[in-house]
């Protein structure tokens, strides 16, 4: 009954259900898509969302596991048939074995809990659990959120993916963790400190990690490692005001990191590099981007009045509930996110630019010279 | 001139005529309808080498267990220690009615 108060409160199924519908006809009504993209990409990207709608929408817990790791099969055969590098190899096995191996207690639990009680709904498990099968219950959550020490898989699969893979990836596929753990949540009566705090000193080292990376999507990958470990304090700390900021996090996220990834391939597309080192003093070229580029990264940082600010801001009101030490943790988490969205902003679009003059020029070459309207290098190559 | 002398200045001159090199290539005018940067191999190693430092990582132990224990263990577990022991405090005091009603945690919210 707990968990139906919750869902018709605050409509979190319906939420990530319009996110998904939005982004999908979002993309499949744009012109240049429609042309360039082939049937089997589209089908696809097609048969991921149906299978993410799925997952938000059933009621059964079997079904929710079910198209839970359903929705692994079109997001590898994406990152392998679409991505770039060779080592997009190596990232779906990471991605595959990650998901598949921190699921399957999650799956023996169902099974064990459906034959003794002959049901899947939550509302009968409270006699079932202990701690460790409540941890071993939400490991697939953690793993696909990611928690930190699980996060390897994280920046391999958005880095390796095509520009679609990571925007779906990081929108909508990353939040498959953090509902479940919204739905198991009522069941959390255990005062989770080691959770909690691996999860702080996880965004804090997260953090740090972006401040030291040369990809662009690489950066954005872990940032949303960082973010998502806002996610699960909030969800452990079952406090309201805490669960309201996991999920306006999990929405705001999804806009800005897939915004962030969409933006790093326009980049992409015309320097034909992610690295810090080639992607500098974009703004002398590209001055309408690199609005846009300032935009995402305030609104990531948590800058009034976006919505990861009102989530931060409801963390903090239910930290102080709980305690100082998580206030003071997380406040350096907020700085410290804050701190790599400005490196992010500053070095692909300020600095000193190598190559500015052999761009410029270029980009004038092909205004001139363009053909048709298609012509450009502006083109969507689906990568 | 010293031997050392002559071996800069040798090293100066492949710099230089490299640099020009590269120069002429990047400016060059004919080569506008090149997309992109100029491919540097340079570059392209750092990147590879950043993308597969996980393949390519050798640990040593000594360095190993000081960054394993310094980094995550220690921090970890003390911030876990202390914020149990602050809970159990708070715990403790809330569980044996110390707390008055005005006082209470969780006053404005649950």
């Amino acid at each position: 009954m707990l968990m139906y108060k919750l869902m018709s409160e605050f409509h979190l199924e319906w939420g990530i259900t319009l996110l998904t519908l939005n982004f999908s006809y979002f993309l499949f009504n744009s012109y240049q898509i429609k042309a360039n993209w082939p049937l089997s990409y589209s089908t696809i990207l097609v048969s991921l969302f149906v299978l993410l709608w799925l997952t938000f929408t059933t009621q059964s817990f079997i079904l929710f596991y079910v198209f839970f790791e359903c929705s692994l099969i079109p997001t590898i055969i994406l990152i392998l048939g679409w991505g770039y590098q060779p080592e997009r190899l190596p990232a779906s096995y990471y991605f595959l074995f990650y998901t598949l191996l921190s699921s399957l207690p999650l799956l023996f639990i169902i099974i064990a809990h459906t034959s003794i009680y002959s049901s899947s709904f939550l509302q009968f498990w409270g006699n079932f659990m202990d701690k460790m099968i409540f941890l071993l219950a939400i490991l697939s959550f953690l793993v696909k959120l990611p928690v930190y020490f699980a996060h390897i898989w994280l920046p391999k699969a958005h880095v390796e993916a095509p520009v679609t893979g990571s925007m779906v990836l990081a929108a909508i596929l990353l939040k498959l963790g953090g509902y479940g753990l919204y739905l198991v949540q009522v069941l959390n009566i255990y005062s989770e400190t080691t959770l909690m705090g691996v999860c702080l000193m996880g965004g804090i080292f997260s953090c740090l990690i972006c401040l030291r990376q040369s990809d662009v999507k690489s950066l954005i990958a872990y940032s949303s490692v960082a973010h998502m470990s806002f996610v699960i304090l909030g969800m452990l700390m079952s406090c309201t005001y805490t669960n309201m900021s996991s999920i306006l996090m999990m929405v705001s996220h999804g806009i800005c990191s897939s915004g962030l990834f969409y933006l790093s391939y326009l980049f992409y597309a015309r320097i034909w590099s992610r690295s810090f080192l080639l992607t500098r003093s974009m703004i002398s070229l590209f001055p309408y981007l690199c609005f846009w580029w300032l935009s995402l990264s305030f609104l990531n940082m948590g800058l009034p009045p976006s919505l990861n600010f009102f989530s931060e801001m409801y963390f903090f009101i239910g930290a102080f509930s709980l305690d100082w030490m998580v206030v003071g943790l997380s406040g350096i988490l907020c700085f410290l996110s804050s701190c790599y969205c400005i490196y992010l902003y500053s070095s692909t679009s300020h600095g000193e630019s190598l190559y500015i003059f052999k761009l410029i020029s270029m980009q004038l070459k092909g205004m001139y010279n363009r053909k048709s309207s298609s012509d450009s290098v502006t083109d969507f190559n689906f990568r | 001139m010293s031997a050392e002398s002559v071996l800069a200045q040798e090293r100066k001159r492949i710099r230089d005529a490299l640099k020009l090199q590269y120069q002429r290539e990047i400016y060059h005018p004919e080569g506008i309808n090149n997309t992109g940067a100029k491919f540097d191999p340079a570059v392209q190693r750092f990147m590879a080498m950043r993308a597969t430092s996980y393949e390519r990582f050798k640990p040593t132990s000594r360095r190993s267990l000081l960054f394993l224990f310094g980094v995550y263990i220690i921090p970890i577990w003390s911030v876990v220690y202390f914020m149990d022991k602050r809970l159990e405090r708070k715990e403790s005091i809330l569980s044996s009615g110390k707390v008055s009603y005005r006082d209470r945690t969780f006053k404005f919210h649950t």
